[in-house]
């Protein structure tokens, strides 16, 4: 992401000029991932008329599993992700004014772009089996949070980083992307047992 | 031959504080749910699931947020 949204970062290191960009970025990612939610929202109301609370519950924690192994790479399986980047000659087209809005609507989205881990699916697969069809938008609207809050610190990182003239400023993230995904598909693991185990037991 | 689908429950008794509804209900949903000796008093899920939601709603905040941030480090 930020390998392919770098101008800021890899820009200017000054931290009074990022506000704007940022809060635009992250203002966009909100309004992508709340259209999301909206989507997610009609499926919600689907899902939750046909099953039981109980049934949704192992849903979810069945297809939480499948997604481990798929993140995992077992049996040949691969997480379920386009291999789409969002477009880095947007800030030449689109100006630098605009850019950060259509980067941040289109990662904040969620599904248009590629994914290092299947965290995402399953908040999905939660947020439809489980929230309220009308609190889905507000639910995906943290999803674009995040990424605005983690932007904003890579920004900061950056900004208070030793400059390098060899080392791209996007290194760093990329480099801890291997450690970032097994840290997500465990937590990923943890998540749909417990799902099952709080709402698909029989003693629940 | 249309399939028939329960709209509403009737309790046998009022249940007592404190029984979670969930269980006599066993997540089925019901449109309304009548205590003998209340029949005039409906009790919609949406009150029956008011404690529960906040949690809920809280965990499904928590899990799109933590979601977002292994994304920084995709290509």
């Amino acid at each position: 992401m930020i390998g392919v949204i770098g101008p800021l970062v890899q820009g200017k290191r000054e931290l009074r000029g990022s506000v704007r960009p940022v809060t635009v970025f992250a203002l966009g990612a909100v309004a992508g991932a709340a259209i999301t939610g909206v989507v997610i929202g009609v499926l919600a109301g689907a899902a939750q008329a046909v099953a039981g609370e109980g049934t949704r519950a192992v849903a979810v924690g069945v297809a939480g599993c499948l997604l481990l192994l798929a993140d995992l790479g077992a049996f040949g399986l691969r997480t379920p992700t386009l291999r789409r980047q969002t477009c880095s000659t947007w800030y030449r087209e689109r100006g630098a004014g605009r850019v950060w809005a259509f980067w941040g609507f289109d990662l904040g989205l969620g599904f248009s772009t590629i994914r290092l881990s299947s965290l995402y699916w399953l908040t999905v697969l939660f947020v439809a089996a489980f929230v309220s069809p009308v609190l889905a938008p507000l639910v995906l609207a943290f999803y674009g949070l995040g990424l605005g809050v983690g932007f904003a610190a890579a920004v900061v990182a950056q900004a208070w980083s030793t400059p390098s003239s060899n080392a791209s400023p996007g290194l760093g993230l990329l480099r801890a992307a291997a450690p970032v995904r097994l840290v997500s598909v465990a937590f990923l693991g943890v998540v749909s047992i417990a799902i099952v185990l709080t709402r698909g037991g029989p003693w629940t | 031959m249309h399939r028939r689908h329960a709209v509403g429950l009737v309790l046998r008794r009022l249940f007592p504080p404190g029984l979670d509804l969930r269980r006599v209900l066993r997540g089925r949903i019901v449109r309304w749910v009548l205590v003998r000796a209340h029949r005039d008093r409906a009790e919609f899920p949406r009150l029956v699931h008011a404690r529960e939601r906040p949690v809920t709603l809280g965990v499904a905040c928590a899990l799109a947020f933590l979601a977002a941030l292994p994304q920084l480090c995709s290509p």
